[in-house]
């Protein structure tokens, strides 16, 4: 079995960069569909 | 006009969308292309892509669909009839049809696998040999796990036709049969229902599933751990960035996994409200999609396979394609964890809604068109497709290489195609002025400006910039094939255009009469 190999600061920022942007997308959209001041139906 | 049904609640419009979205692709196949393209610097085209070629074209699809709902059309031929006065309009929208309906084809068949692998895994009935990971090397230890697979679908042999087992077939048929169950409920009881269901199941089992990986101690006795996966994953390979690869292996990532193109956008949204807010229900479709993809597709796969069977071993499997992960190294990897009958089922089950919701979008254009077009009742539509699909499904069943064709032709090259034709109808013939309120009408969001010019210049660029990459690196090497059974693909696919041509006339023709 190989070795491990330890991850980069590099490689911890294009991780959390990329779950970041994603999940505050998701956020963004679910609360304006939820929480809207829009008159659109739920 | 007749009148048409709508989607019951935005919720489940949206669950709707991100149900015929999310499918194995964002768990097997996203995992696959990251690996295999420079890991997280691959998130630089990826994200690149998804501005300038996924939202774009989410949006025109949703406006197109919007549209043509107003005017009694649920399918391409009549949108883009609506949209274009040329005759030929409505025979270039017959792709909005024909191509879901042979995705559908192959889709549902391999949409039946997981249901059988999720059952197998329950009562325990995958391989599972009582050796020693460490003692042997990760083929040695996958080979029962590929050779169940590759007898469950009878890829044995190297003939005209594949010979799937008995239990294959059965679980194509109860697959087919569930989907179309539901397709005859309706748009609210049947599709609404299941994605209401599905979706959010989908997700509450991936969350399990990674927290599982997560804590996954190796079975080898080393100190590999889920942090080594997600090193091996994001680990940045910047110098791919200047490879025209990468950059379409990202783009065709996003085309796969927000399904555009596909036809099945559009006709779900011909059931929405007029004055439905698609700006932020598209956007919301797809950042449902890209969590499931992002978050969850690349942790839990591909981390287990490196915690498993260790970097060098993790990068065969992935190099083996999305079935290899999902298929092969998974099961392996369930079959030596404490509970994996379990979760194995679990992991199979989220496989299985993530097609099944795809199946039923894929499917619900052609039923779209017998209704709108022929003026048929949903049930008389759902039962003459339901046999229709079961006869159809025996092509790429039986016929060695009739599924990589087929998905080919309809699956990558096609769509990219009518993306294009979406493109130039809604913004350029339809007018930019008039796409860009049918989008923008109702909408709560205030989508920037510059996605005006990005959807008249950039998106159709880039388009046509796939569509000439693919044919130069991909077409020479389709073409050169002469097997058998890839001819009899070729003509099973020629023969469903013709059919389509000539329904699309005979409709139009009643029609006017």
């Amino acid at each position: 079995m190989d070795e491990e190999e330890e991850m980069t600061i590099k490689g911890w920022l294009f991780l959390t960069a990329s779950w970041g942007l994603v999940t505050a997308l998701l956020i963004y959209c679910f609360y304006n569909v939820l929480f809207g001041k829009g008159k659109h139906r739920k | 006009m007749k009148k048409r049904e709508q989607w019951g609640t935005r919720i489940g419009l949206i669950l709707a969308m991100a149900g015929n979205a999310i499918g194995l692709g964002n768990f097997l196949r996203f995992p696959v292309q990251a690996a295999d393209n420079g890991g997280g610097a691959f998130m630089i085209p990826y994200f690149i892509s998804f501005i300038l070629l996924g939202i774009p074209l989410m949006w025109i699809e949703w406006g197109i669909g919007r549209y043509g709902g107003t005017v009694g059309h649920g399918t391409a031929p009549g949108m883009f009839d609506a949209l274009w006065k040329n005759r030929l309009a409505k025979y270039i929208g017959i792709l909005g049809i024909l191509l879901p309906l042979i995705v559908v084809v192959y889709y549902v068949y391999i949409c039946s696998w997981t249901l059988a692998f999720g059952i197998t895994s329950i009562f325990g009935y995958l391989p599972h040999p009582n050796v020693d990971p460490s003692s042997i090397t990760p083929q040695e230890y996958l080979w029962p796990y590929k050779d169940h697979l590759y007898q469950y679908i009878g890829a044995t042999s190297s003939g005209l036709f594949l010979r799937p087992t008995p239990s294959a077939y059965l679980f194509f048929i109860i697959t087919l049969l569930l989907a179309f169950r539901i397709l005859y409920k309706g748009i609210v009881g049947g599709i609404e229902k299941l994605n209401k269901i599905a979706i959010p199941a989908l997700f509450l089992m991936a969350v399990v599933l990674l927290i599982r990986v997560i804590t996954l101690p190796s079975p080898v006795g080393n100190s590999l751990k889920a942090l080594d996966g997600f090193s091996f994953l994001w680990e940045p390979d910047l110098t791919g960035l200047l490879s025209s690869k990468v950059w379409l292996a990202a783009a065709g990532q996003i085309f796969f996994t927000l399904s555009l193109g596909m036809g099945a956008i559009m006709t779900y949204a011909s059931y929405a409200r007029k004055d439905e807010d698609i700006a932020l229900d598209g956007l919301s479709t797809a950042s449902l999609n890209e969590f499931a993809e992002v978050v969850l597709g690349s942790t839990i796969a591909i981390v287990s396979a490196v915690v498993f069977f260790g970097p060098n071993g993790a990068k065969e499997i992935a190099g083996g394609g999305a079935f290899n992960l999902g298929f092969i190294s998974m099961p392996a990897i369930f079959s030596n964890m404490p509970f994996g009958h379990f979760f194995g089922f679990i992991w199979f089950l989220l496989l299985f809604f993530a097609g099944l919701t795809s199946v039923v979008a894929l499917s619900q254009p052609a039923i779209a068109f017998l209704e709108d077009e022929f003026g048929w009742k949903r049930e008389k539509s759902v039962m003459v497709l339901g046999l229709a699909f079961f006869i159809f499904a025996h092509v790429p069943i039986f016929i060695n290489g009739a599924l990589d064709e087929m998905d080919f032709w309809a699956g990558t090259f096609g769509l990219v195609i009518l993306a294009l034709m979406e493109v130039v109808i809604f913004f350029w013939i339809f007018g930019s002025e008039n796409g860009w309120r049918e989008i923008t009408r109702g909408a709560h969001i205030k989508i920037p400006k510059v996605f005006y010019y990005i959807m008249k210049y950039v998106t159709p660029t880039f388009l046509v910039v796939i569509i000439v990459a693919w044919s130069y690196n991909q077409l020479p090497d389709i073409l050169s094939k002469s097997d058998s059974g890839i001819w009899i693909a070729r003509l099973f696919l020629v023969t469903l255009l013709i059919v389509h041509i000539v329904a699309v006339r005979v409709a139009w023709t009643r029609r006017r009469k």
